[in-house]
């Protein structure tokens, strides 16, 4: 029972993205816990864009390492990270993320109480005024409404905020490195975790924000890769379990299109629905494109 | 960890908890230990339905049986289990627990390399973090483990959810005391009586139990007056065995106040800090109420002599 700080490894797997990564390495110089009990680990997941200046550049007395892998997807990026880390804890975000000062003491207080869970932390969108961010921010909050309905008996977290301790991730044997595009490959994680017995424990305090800016073209991109990511794990899962594609309830999906109307502000709210709507309907059409394109 | 896996008979002791009772044989299924080194013995406390159909779809997960006995209290219930254990190590848990993944491996570790006879006692979490009766009740055992066991080698408080021992030895030391019924400390005891034969505890924290205890603002004050109610009669058993009785640190229960503040964030301790400060309340209660009663009953017992 020591009481120094537990070293945590910080992983952030990064793709063609240095002004964001910059940003990201920026506020892990600002985490409000001692510099010699937690170190950074970039993982370049084969982009183009040199990193080392970045890495560099934004060394505020942090300890961060860069790593380089030909291009593979973050899951595998993020299981790279890992076997590298040299803390008891793993801590994951994305390149496009900014965790909060109290970040890793707001963790490391869980994980006195629950060493051996999975935590998942809250995602704020730091973009308010881009609707579509918003629409796919509203989305998660609602898939972590439906989910983790009871925080200590969590289901599902995104891996911009989740932590693991290292043993047991490594143990366990990490992201599944079929899920190239880097969706789905948490949803996957997380039902294997549970299905070894492990835990999932959401805490709302774990804040990490979210600068990704979307387009009406990118949203789209995102949730048609979001409904092939679907289409892969349902794969996985009907191989293991049943053989047939498990969807949903039908409510799962009606509530869906009513959260805007019950979380927004007024003027937002039809706009929201519609882009939730878009949304789904991006979803469904990835999610049969991947059936096709694997079917044949 | 090439060590021969030894077996183990997991106790249960149950008492109208049929829901609980399945999450905690559920985690029971994903142990990664041997299918045929270990045994689960679920021995129901009388409740009002035997949960047979609870137990029932385990059977072919597990090497499971259910046992029956009238209402007599958990530590009854516990001997009862122990006197049928075919395992060579007695592992205690409750209904309301889950048992992580490496539990009975952990343990076996422990028992590889600790110098025989050995109680290896795991770390208890609160399940319920919500749920802020539950983690007073969890935080009062946590510095009562920091406290008695701040050597993990010499450790000398194990609480009975999370606790394993030889089966010999276990029968050799003439198992739990069940005159505490209800009122807990049986668990005290038996560390008591385990030391005083010169035997090692050990503590491992990497044996972890989850425990799930919903518990109101009744039940919590129920339970810690109950506590002292065990206290008050722990203290009567060491009289009558002509030991040292156990006499209350003050750094103990000043150190119980400010854990909170050391474990959480400042709004939360506060809370958590004045329920600890109840709970200590309804142990001095409990404790005085105990003395009251058993001093009538002999009032009327020499009365009528």
């Amino acid at each position: 029972m020591g009481q120094q700080s537990p070293f945590f490894s910080i992983i952030v797997p990064t793709y063609n993205r240095p002004e964001q990564l910059a940003a990201c390495l920026q506020s892990l110089a600002c985490l409000d816990y001692p510099r010699d009990r937690f170190e950074v680990i970039v993982v370049d997941d084969g982009g183009v864009v040199r990193l080392d200046d970045v890495v560099a550049d934004s060394n505020h007395g942090i300890n961060v390492t860069l790593l380089y892998q030909p291009h593979a997807g973050p899951g595998v990026a993020r299981n790279f990270g890992a076997r590298r880390a040299k803390g008891e804890f793993l801590a994951y975000t994305g390149d496009d993320c900014t965790p909060a000062p109290d970040w890793l003491r707001a963790l490391a207080s869980r994980f006195a109480m629950t060493p051996d869970c999975a935590l998942g932390g809250k995602i704020l969108c730091a973009l308010p005024d881009n609707h579509y961010s918003t629409a796919s921010h509203l989305l998660i909050d609602y898939l972590y409404s439906y989910y983790n309905a009871s925080p200590n008996a969590a289901r599902f977290f995104t891996p911009n905020n989740l932590a693991f301790p290292t043993d047991r991730f490594n143990a366990f044997g990490g992201f599944d490195a079929m899920f190239v595009r880097g969706t789905g490959e948490d949803r996957e994680l997380c039902a294997r975790w549970l299905q070894h017995g492990y835990r999932m424990v959401y805490a709302a305090e774990v804040v990490v924000s979210h600068t990704h800016v979307l387009t009406f073209g990118t949203f789209c991109r995102q949730h048609f890769n979001y409904g092939r990511g679907t289409w892969q794990y349902r794969q996985t899962q009907a191989q293991k379990e049943t053989g047939r594609i498990i969807l949903e309830p039908l409510r799962f999906y009606f509530n869906l299109l009513r959260y805007p109307l019950s979380q927004s502000r007024d003027g937002n709210k039809v706009r929201l629905t519609l882009l939730m709507s878009v949304a789904q309907a991006a979803n469904a059409a990835g999610f049969f494109w991947e059936k096709k394109v694997s079917n044949k | 960890m090439q060590h021969a896996q030894p077996s183990f008979s997991i106790i249960i002791p149950t008492y109208n908890r049929p829901r609980e009772l399945a999450t905690c044989l559920t985690a029971l299924t994903r142990l990664n230990y041997r299918r045929d080194c270990f045994e689960v013995i679920v021995v129901d406390d009388g409740s009002a339905v035997l949960p047979e159909a609870v137990v029932a779809p385990f059977h072919n997960q597990l090497n499971i049986c259910l046992l029956q006995q009238s209402n007599t209290g958990p530590s009854a219930a516990r001997n009862t289990g122990a006197a049928q254990a075919k395992g060579q190590i007695l592992a205690f848990t409750d209904d309301d627990c889950a048992p992580a993944p490496e539990w009975l491996q952990t343990l076996a570790a422990r028992f590889a390399t600790a110098p025989d006879p050995v109680m290896v006692g795991g770390r208890t979490l609160n399940a319920l973090s919500d749920n802020l009766y539950a983690t007073a009740s969890q935080l009062i055992v946590e510095v009562g483990y920091i406290y008695h066991n701040a050597d993990p080698n010499r450790a000398r408080f194990f609480t009975s959810n999370n606790l394993a021992l030889p089966t010999d030895r276990f029968h050799a030391l003439g198992k739990f005391d069940t005159t505490f019924g209800t009122a807990a400390s049986e668990d005290r005891e038996l560390c008591g009586r385990w030391l005083h034969h010169g035997y090692r505890m050990i503590y491992a924290p990497e044996a972890m139990v989850y425990h799930a205890h919903t518990l109101t603002w009744r039940t919590f004050w129920r339970q810690h007056f109950n506590y002292g109610c065990g206290a008050f009669r722990l203290q009567q058993v060491r009289l009558r065995d002509g030991w040292q009785l156990f006499t209350p640190d003050p750094r103990y229960y000043l150190r119980l106040l400010r854990y909170p503040f050391t474990q959480i964030r400042s709004p939360q301790a506060l809370i958590l800090a004045s329920l600890l400060f109840v709970s200590q309340t309804a142990s001095a209660v409990g404790m005085v109420s105990e003395w009251a009663q058993q001093r009538r009953k002999k009032t009327i017992v020499s009365g009528k002599g």
